[in-house]
């Protein structure tokens, strides 16, 4: 009763009395029951143990360049390596870069990498998300933890090296005399975009990964065809007016990667194959993709234990 | 109000699950399309849905109040484990509740998250921040870390490069210096060194009764069981049999591993499908498992199996009434070729001077594929026998619990001065 007048007079606390204090005995409550619903997230303890999912995406990067000589350089060489590789390949030895336009050819190179960024994002999502789970077992048969930072970790290493291939190209196409379009800024709108895709395609594979070892050899192969299906190497103006065009709406990381081409570097829209439907698609696409992830996700969390 | 409230938790495995642990995306895809029917009936019109379920754990209800060091006590397979896990949310339950008031910490195995590649700076965080501290504790606790670890040269070293004593004190202190209200342990605990236990429980015995650290702790060993904990719960295949003091405790529990066999020699039947013991005998000094000190012993393991077993291994444990393993022994396929065809096998163990100390002990036996393989059997509380030192002279007598082992030793006197 005091209390009740004594908040009458005075202005309310900035910080409610009841708020749990992290050292104070009996602030934290856990309730251990069979989880009902969809999907069922404590986002609560998430936010908690944040400092978690650092750890975890600070060991990756850590542990992953340990004992190689290049070390840390890796994350630089690497996409380095695949534009090389695509512009001689599709670019040079099988011509592609005269789509371009004339004057253009030698911008092949940057219109590869600047495919790769989002790409590289998502096919760690596909190969180190889908096989995350799998590969820490030993870690979460013996502890609990939100394990939805597992999957999660796998794609934040790659948001990392994501920014450092992106000075890259920013050096690349300023070597090349070509300079960032003003859509640019848009940027961390993208980059979201390309989480969105990228986390979905983690929680959905690394869930079905531990149910069917399968996906295990399945990955590697999904992830080739899609980066065929997704134009990473090459012009989307090969397909030129196939009826089966319409299939693209139905490959989110299409529309994310025409959309980063044009907000990058202002190229055509028929050299990028954008349009407002594909990215709209990809904006459909992804969220489905995500929400589904969680689900299986969640669902395969609950007895992932009793079946890893 | 209690700290721990846990009521009629339950957890049960499909029977499929735990035969077809691991179901290919192609038999998931084959069973959709073969069944459709059968899927539909069993989703929507089956009434029971756990008809063919096994119930590891099941009506487990308790509650533990603040300060409590609860023990947890059972044979293998009473459930003690999956208990432990339901509690550190490893794994759902299938029913009932549990309701913890406090921050939880289990420490199931120590050293959890561990990196080779890391140094022992940075596994301190890592290991730290998946055992549930935060950043700033590890921070504040750090120094007190290194220096319980006793690895301050070491510091800047991948761990790979740790001698395995070094890895296993570093593993020890993170452990030691977690803060939290409740803290679940499995046997990990009674393996550490006593300053270890005794940073772990808190302040148990403080002054400041009730204010200590609350523990869950699951073991075999009845010796750590009645030093550590004040209050006990008894499991037996699944179910509660009773929550009560820990010295009534571990009576019935004895009772319980005492009941199990009081036969001199173990006989089983052979299994189709599965490699067996089929037979562990003791040929003592004396008979009816009566074992003179000092004198020669021979346990008999006879093994069966129908198929070939892939690097056996046999090992076996005297346990003494508190079921603390005492005397270790094995036989692995890499030095005693066996059962690497189908067929029975004989296996004898001779132990030339046997010399344990008087005493009531019992033959724990393992069968095994090779490290990291399948554990096929595990026969707990087995072959009885008694040691005697009555065929040994001792002016005085001797006297019960005066020590583990006798060895010998030659004494030489001299007058120095």
């Amino acid at each position: 009763m005091s209390k009740l007048a004594v908040q009458e007079i005075s202005p309310p606390p900035s910080r409610a009395p009841e708020a749990p204090q992290d050292n104070e005995p009996g602030a934290f409550e856990t309730i251990i029951q069979p989880t009902r619903g969809w999907i069922g997230i404590n986002w609560a303890e998430m936010f908690h143990s944040r400092e978690l999912l650092y750890f975890f995406i600070w060991r990756d990067l850590k542990v992953r360049y340990k004992q190689a000589i290049l070390g840390v350089g890796w994350v630089v060489v690497q996409p380095i390596m695949n534009m090389i590789m695509f512009t001689v390949v599709f670019g040079s030895a099988a011509g592609l870069n005269s789509r371009l336009g004339k004057g253009h050819e030698h911008e092949y190179s940057v219109y590869v990498y600047a495919a790769l960024l989002p790409w590289q994002l998502f096919a760690a999502a596909l190969n180190n998300g889908g096989m995350s789970l799998v590969s820490q077992q030993h870690i979460l048969k013996k502890i609990y933890l939100p394990r939805l930072f597992v999957p999660t970790a796998a794609v934040g290493g790659a948001v990392i090296d994501l920014l450092v291939s992106f000075c890259i190209l920013f050096i690349l196409a300023a070597f090349k005399g070509m300079w960032l379009s003003p859509w640019a800024l848009l940027l961390p709108v993208l980059l979201g975009l390309s989480l969105l895709n990228a986390l979905g395609v983690a929680y959905l594979l690394s869930a079905l990964t531990v149910r069917y070892r399968d996906f295990r050899f399945l990955i590697p192969f999904l992830s080739q065809l899609l980066m065929f299906v997704s134009f990473v190497a090459f012009p989307p103006s090969l397909m030129g007016n196939s009826k089966w065009k319409w299939l693209l709406l139905f490959n989110p990381m299409y529309g994310v990667i025409a959309t980063w081409r044009k907000c990058l570097l202002g190229f055509n829209d028929s050299l990028t194959g954008f349009s407002i439907r594909y990215l709209v698609a990809s904006i459909v696409g992804g969220l489905i993709l995500f929400v589904i992830g969680l689900i299986v996700f969640r669902r395969t969390e609950r007895t992932f234990v009793d079946i890893a | 109000m209690a700290i721990i409230t846990v009521e009629n938790l339950g957890k049960a495995y499909l029977l499929g699950e735990k035969t077809r642990r691991h179901e290919t995306f192609r038999e998931a895809v084959m069973k959709l399309a073969k069944s459709p029917a059968q899927r539909f009936r069993r989703r929507f019109l089956a009434a029971e849905d756990h008809t063919d379920a096994f119930w590891a754990v099941r009506d487990v209800s308790f509650e533990v109040q603040r300060g409590e060091v609860m023990g947890f006590v059972g044979r293998n397979g009473a459930g003690k484990s999956t208990l432990l896990k339901l509690l550190s949310r490893i794994t759902e339950p299938t029913e009932g509740k549990a309701r913890l008031r406090g921050r939880v910490a289990s420490l199931l195995e120590v050293g959890t998250g561990f990196h080779p590649e890391l140094t022992g700076r940075e596994n301190i965080f890592m290991n730290g921040a998946i055992l549930g501290m935060k950043r700033a504790e590890i921070k504040r606790n750090f120094d007190k870390i290194v220096d319980f670890a006793e690895i301050s040269e070491f510091l800047d070293t991948p761990v790979k490069h740790y001698s395995s004593g070094m890895y296993v004190r570093l593993a020890f202190a993170v452990a030691a210096h977690l803060e939290p209200e409740i803290l679940v342990v499995d046997e990990v605990l009674a393996v550490g060194d006593a300053a270890f236990q005794r940073k772990c429980l808190g302040k148990m015995k403080d002054v400041a009764a009730g204010e200590g650290r609350t523990v869950l702790f699951v073991s075999h060993n009845m010796q750590a069981v009645s030093t550590l904990t004040n209050r006990c719960v008894l499991l037996q295949k699944g179910r509660m049999l009773r929550v009560g003091p820990t010295p009534e405790i571990i009576n019935e529990y004895l009772k319980l591993v005492g009941n199990a066999s009081t036969e001199e020699v173990y006989t089983a039947k052979p299994l189709a499908d599965k490699p067996k013991i089929t037979r562990v005998e003791l040929r003592t000094s004396e008979p009816h498992n009566v074992q003179m000190n000092g004198k020669e012993m021979e346990v008999h393991i006879e093994l069966t199996t129908p198929v070939p077993i892939n690097g056996a291994r046999i090992s076996f444990h005297a346990c003494n009434r508190m079921q603390e393993p005492v005397l270790y022994f094995w036989c692995h396929d890499t030095e005693h070729p066996m059962a690497r065809q189908p067929g029975t096998y004989h296996l004898v163990c001779r132990i030339p001077k046997m010399r344990l100390f008087m005493g009531d002990y019992t033959l724990r036996v393992h069968l095994k594929e090779q490290a990291g393989g399948k554990e096929f059997e595990m026969l707990e509380g087995i072959c009885p026998f008694e040691v005697v030192m009555y065929g040994r002279d001792r002016e005085g007598g001797w006297f019960k619990n005066t020590c583990t082992y006798l060895e010998d030793g030659d004494w030489n006197v001299e007058k120095v001065a």
